[in-house]
């Protein structure tokens, strides 16, 4: 028996070499090229790009006392941080030590740390998040000389500050701007006689063409129509943005919108993509990338991918397009998420702290963040930077970002995980979508009241 | 001189000793208390103040930072106790996962023993030593192994099912079946290491019982069951206790197992969810300690009264 177990657990070893999972990281192909050369700028404005002016779009590094940088893991991000180290101390700035956490420890290590008093200084959070850290006191507000409330707002798009702002303040700069996009394997859709090039118009197209994309081998699937049981949670926090005019969380009340007409429509298209047209079963290579693997048609997944699936496929041939229409009447055709640097409100060394955020988020920077991480400009002069919208895969993410609504959750993992309650539900428990959203939705106010955000 | 005159009377001798012996005990308690000084100091530090840190906590709503801590008296447990399905389910899946893996571990392991004991097996060490090796593997790289192993498309369990004709099932991705997933692991990985206990167990019982028992008639079965299995009773009080406490702590499996970037570990539709798993979202998802703090103490009690009905119930004392 054990000599079967040692055989088996060394032929998983060797199979699970091909079975990437689709983490919500960012990485790209370019990764180690990460210096922000020319970034230091005599002057602390007018860095044009495409003809736009930026102001504060340089920053001159300064060296007052070591600074420590945590934030989540990915391969491709950590090499860029690392080149940014390098390029800053080369520049005459501070000593950054830098903590490069897996996704999974990130926010226990983090919440322990800032309450132990030993945390980092700089750090990054979720912007939908960064609401619950000022209030417990942890974040130290961007000072006037970093950059005061109208060169924030002058500088970054709406959509990647509009979380940054609490009573008035802003208390961090924003990072890992993302959009949701549809992924088509290219290869699959022309064997199943479909065009790749275009976007679909209607839900029902996108339908029909998960379903003849879809295979089976001896009543078992060995090809799904669209990715989406390895991962959902891209394409209910996408429905749930755009399916209410109000998006996911009304800005009023701060309740969730989705125990609605709409809200049940999305949670019935996106299961039923399991449950009815199965054209995704979560039992077909359970929690692994079949889209990454080129075994799915379609996947919806975050910009970041263009850069991940070269890497960790090079022969997938895909391209990348708007999602479809996921709730009839929605209110954009994509959702953008987005990351913000703060600074520890118990951080010796603010100065420092901010003047090593300004370098990470400067224009320079931004330029090699995405060329190397996938990512998507956060800085509005970028938006209209013809050079860099040269690529196909950048152009389409600038198209898409251009169009799309900021997801407006007022949490994070922990409204996922209600959500997540939601699709299990209805995929592989009793099915009813409307007594799992509306119980859902309940679950979702319950916890936005225990924060204190519901007015 | 005389003896009479110089030698000290019984009487006046007694006492002398015993209070030479009272101080010696005394100096050796004394010292004693200074060796163990460090651990009591330590085990105060790490163990005893969480824990009463942890029964504050339990009373109050308590998020992190300077952000206001309100008291609530009961409250966090009259919710857990009451209203909260979610630690209801836990804690059901919890004992179920306790008790369908520590009785086939120990069964498993009990047998094994009793065959790794045999003078007749040759090549005792090498299979002792292979079923050792999960027990000194990481937890988390074994879990993240049997994840693939159990993967029902390409698994290599579903696989081998397929070749004897069997359909498997859909292990971590059906709610019916993840948590059986979750203990055919945990069974595999600590069978070793009650095989070991048992070992050890069996090899004190002297073999003149059993050599008189087989002059009496005795025959393999009748021996196990009137000899080896009574002498063995203090081994399998120590397996059961201590599979029972590892498995109401039930973490780290699950943790890896059914935990994806993409996905909180616990699921399907939170059938793998543990107490310990639980305790851990509550306290580190909203960054608030007194929920997760009442839930800790909860599992301490359940715990603590596990382990007293259990020493009831399973411990025997044989004497031969």
């Amino acid at each position: 028996m054990a000599l079967l177990l040692a055989a088996a657990t060394v032929g998983a070893a060797c199979g699970s070499d091909n079975s990437s999972s689709d983490a919500p990281t960012t990485t790209a192909a370019s990764a180690t090229t990460a210096a922000p050369a020319g970034s230091t700028a005599t002057g602390d404005s007018t860095v044009t790009s495409g003809g736009d002016t930026a102001p504060a779009g340089a920053v001159t590094p300064i060296d007052n006392g070591e600074i420590t940088h945590w934030q989540h893991h990915s391969d491709a991000r950590a090499a860029l941080v690392e080149g940014f180290i390098g390029t800053y101390a080369a520049e005459g700035g501070a000593k950054i030590n830098f903590e490069s956490i897996p996704y999974s420890d990130y926010f226990v290590r983090l919440g322990g740390a800032l309450e132990a008093g030993n945390g980092p200084c700089v750090f990054q959070l979720p912007a939908n998040i960064l609401a619950e850290f000022e209030a417990r006191g942890q974040l130290a507000p961007v000072p006037a000389d970093v950059m005061t409330n109208a060169q924030m707002e002058a500088t970054f798009t709406s959509a990647s500050i509009g979380l940054l702002n609490v009573g008035g303040t802003y208390y961090g700069m924003p990072t890992d701007v993302q959009t949701l996009m549809m992924f088509y394997n290219d290869d699959l859709f022309t064997a199943a006689g479909l065009d790749p090039t275009k976007d679909f118009a209607t839900w029902d197209d996108f339908r029909d063409a998960a379903i003849k994309l879809t295979k089976s081998d001896g009543g078992s699937m060995s090809q799904a129509g669209v990715d989406i049981t390895s991962s959902p949670y891209q394409y209910y926090y996408t429905g749930l943005t755009v399916a209410d005019a109000n998006g996911l969380v009304d800005d009023t009340t701060h309740k969730v919108t989705y125990a609605s007409d709409s809200g049940y429509q999305m949670w019935e298209r996106i299961t039923g993509l399991v449950t009815t047209d199965k054209v995704d079963n979560p039992e077909f290579l359970t929690d692994q990338s079949k889209f990454g693997t080129g075994l799915a048609g379609m996947t919806l997944k975050e910009y970041t991918f263009n850069g991940v699936y070269p890497l960790s496929n090079p022969d997938l041939n895909f391209s990348v397009h708007m999602p479809p229409p996921l709730v009839d009447g929605q209110t954009a055709p994509v959702v953008s998420t987005s990351w913000a640097y703060a600074v520890s409100a118990d951080c010796k060394n603010q100065a420092g702290a901010w003047n090593w955020i300004s370098y990470l988020t400067s224009e320079a920077a931004q330029r090699i963040w995405i060329a190397g991480g996938g990512e998507l400009p956060s800085r509005t002069a970028l938006l209209g930077d013809k050079t860099l919208a040269a690529d196909p895969a950048v152009a389409a993410g600038f198209a898409a970002l251009a169009k799309a609504v900021p997801y407006d959750s007022i949490g994070w993992d922990d409204t996922f995980a209600i959500e997540q309650q939601i699709w299990d539900s209805i995929v592989v428990g009793d099915g009813d979508v409307k007594k799992a959203v509306d119980e859902g939705a309940a679950a979702e106010d319950a916890l936005y009241e225990s924060k204190g955000v519901i007015k | 001189m005389t003896l009479a005159a110089g030698a000290p009377s019984n009487k006046a001798f007694r006492p002398a000793k015993l209070r030479k012996g009272n101080s010696v005990k005394r100096r050796q308690a004394r010292w004693a208390y200074v060796f163990l000084s460090p651990a009591i100091l330590l085990f105060l530090l790490t163990v005893i103040y969480p824990m009463l840190r942890s029964l504050q906590y339990s009373f109050f709503k308590w998020p992190l930072g300077n952000a206001k801590k309100t008291f609530l008296g009961f409250d966090n447990y009259k919710k857990l106790l009451f209203d909260d399905d979610l630690f209801h389910t836990s804690v059901k899946n919890t004992l179920h996962f306790t008790i369908l893996t520590v009785i086939p571990t120990i069964a498993i392991a009990l047998g094994l023993a009793l065959l790794l004991n045999s003078k007749r097996l040759r090549g005792r060490g090498v299979f002792r030593t292979i079923y050792f090796i999960p027990v000194v593997t990481s937890l988390v790289a074994v879990s993240f192994v049997w994840r693939w192993l159990l993967e029902p498309t390409f698994g290599l369990v579903n696989t081998a099912l397929g070749w004897i004709g069997i359909d498997g099932p859909g292990w971590l991705a059906d709610p019916s079946w993840a948590l059986q997933g979750v203990m055919g692991m945990t069974i595999w990985r600590d069978v070793g290491y009650y095989m070991v206990i048992f070992l050890a167990g069996l090899q004190t019982i002297p073999k003149e019982i059993h050599e008189a028992a087989s002059i009496d008639g005795a025959n393999a079965w009748q021996r196990f069951r009137r000899v080896t299995f009574p002498l063995l009773n203090p081994s399998i009080v120590l397996a059961a206790i201590i599979g029972v406490i590892y498995g109401l702590q039930l973490f780290t499996q699950v943790y890896v197992m059914t935990g994806t970037p993409s996905k909180l570990p616990g699921g399907p539709l939170n059938s793998t969810t543990s107490v310990v798993l639980f305790i851990v979202q509550q306290a580190f998802r909203p960054l608030e300690m007194g929920y997760s703090s009442a839930a800790a103490i909860l599992l301490f009690f359940l715990i603590m009264i596990v382990t007293l009905v259990q020493l009831k119930v399973v411990q025997r004392k044989f004497e031969y």
